[in-house]
């Protein structure tokens, strides 16, 4: 019974991957929110906080996106896929291996974006330092922070409007996070 | 209230565009085409050794020739099938064939060395600092086109990916000046065209993992 659903599901992704090579829009948000909840799933076990697990289903779902052109429709999507979230995972990790004790992924990005941080009625005393924070990095590094993590915009967004490639534009977005951290820790 | 995964998924939709496919073959086909390329020219740059008629004859020369071969082709290959996700795990065979052929080729050179009884002129006589700029020339630019391939697709395993590559390219200048450097002296391989394919190759892990990461 889960061989057959799982054959199933296989057929589906493949078809709603194929549409989207082809530029089907709608299939692709589809496929993708049903790649998301795999996911979620997936990194359940291998991930200590959930807000971990949320930044590496955005890398993964980024990484589908920047690679889709390489998916060939007579193997396995969920071998790809797959090969493709354990990659993004390793790197993730690499990435966050020397964590200082104030997680800035963990603030609530979501909570923060919906605020404006321009209006003075938002008297959060983090955002405020946050955005103070913020303000001390580089121009780029600004509008790298801004755009990723308050607007949500991807990776690719970024680095078109920075002129950028988007391997630079994540080596320089991880060193905005370092930054904002060693600022903030030294404000406590 | 949408979580960032879906702001993002809304984002990527409204970003998509039609693509076309990479396929591993094609990343593959490539490679062999760089190869013929600079091999061409470089041949037609250097021109091949004088005494070239003689040497396919010599069973020790068409070994060492055989080895870097067999390392350049089954390196390209690899290097093709690595870079398309869902296809890293399942290349055992031309993994072991690759890295196989590297250290029989160094040891071809190793043993050569130590069965000559060290009867061979000074380091100096023999090293060539001419092979050691050839090698270097070939394995940047066969580098350059092979990493702008990997860009093409996604490699899983950029920093292998990355070694690989040079270590391949490497191979590849080596085996060219196989055919055009006029020395066979055992310290003069030693010397001249082992040690810049054994250093672009440990180079190679660290461009793999700077340049290849997407």
């Amino acid at each position: 019974m889960n061989k057959e659903k799982s054959l199933e599901r296989e057929a589906k992704w493949k078809e709603l991957m194929l549409a989207s090579q082809l530029g089907d829009s709608d299939a692709y948000g589809k496929l993708l929110k049903e790649v998301a909840s795999t996911l979620k799933l997936f990194l359940q076990n291998r991930v200590q906080e959930s807000s971990d697990g949320e930044d590496i289903i955005q890398e993964v779902l980024l990484g589908i996106h920047a690679a889709r052109h390489t998916y060939d429709t007579t193997r396995s999507f969920e071998a790809w896929m797959f090969s493709i979230a354990r990659h993004k995972l390793i790197d993730f990790y690499r990435k966050h291996s020397r964590r200082n004790e104030v997680q800035l992924e963990s603030l609530d990005w979501e909570k923060i974006s919906n605020e404006s941080l321009s209006s003075p009625s938002s008297t959060m005393v983090d955002t405020n330092e946050l955005k103070a924070a913020v303000d001390h990095l580089s121009p780029e590094q600004q509008v790298a922070v801004k755009m990723l993590k308050f607007e949500s915009r991807s990776v690719r967004d970024v680095a078109r409007k920075l002129k950028m490639n988007e391997g630079a534009v994540r080596t320089m977005a991880s060193r905005a996070y370092q930054k904002l951290r060693e600022n903030l820790l030294k404000k406590k | 209230m949408k979580t960032k995964s879906d702001l993002l998924i809304d984002n990527l939709r409204l970003n998509l565009r039609p693509v076309r496919t990479v396929k591993w073959s094609s990343i593959f086909a490539a490679h062999l085409l760089l190869f013929l390329i600079l091999a061409t020219a470089w041949i037609l740059f250097d021109g091949l050794r004088s005494d070239i008629h003689e040497q396919m004859t010599d069973p020790w020369f068409l070994t060492e020739s055989g080895t870097l071969l067999i390392l350049v082709l089954t390196g390209f290959y690899l290097i093709s099938r690595w870079v398309i996700p869902g296809n890293d795990r399942v290349q055992k065979s031309s993994q072991l064939l690759t890295f196989s052929a590297l250290i029989i080729w160094i040891s071809l050179i190793g043993f050569s060395f130590f069965g000559s009884g060290f009867h061979t002129s000074s380091f100096r006589e023999t090293f060539g600092s001419g092979c050691v700029i050839g090698i270097a020339v070939i394995t940047a630019l066969s580098t350059f086109f092979s990493f702008l391939f990997i860009r093409r697709a996604a490699p899983v395993k950029p920093a292998w990916t990355g070694f690989v590559s040079v270590s391949v390219s490497a191979a590849f200048g080596a085996l060219l000046l196989h055919f055009t450097c006029t020395s066979s002296e055992p310290l003069h391989l030693l010397s001249s065209h082992l040690p810049p394919v054994v250093l672009a190759s440990a180079f190679g892990y660290f461009l793999g993992r700077t340049f290849l990461r997407w």
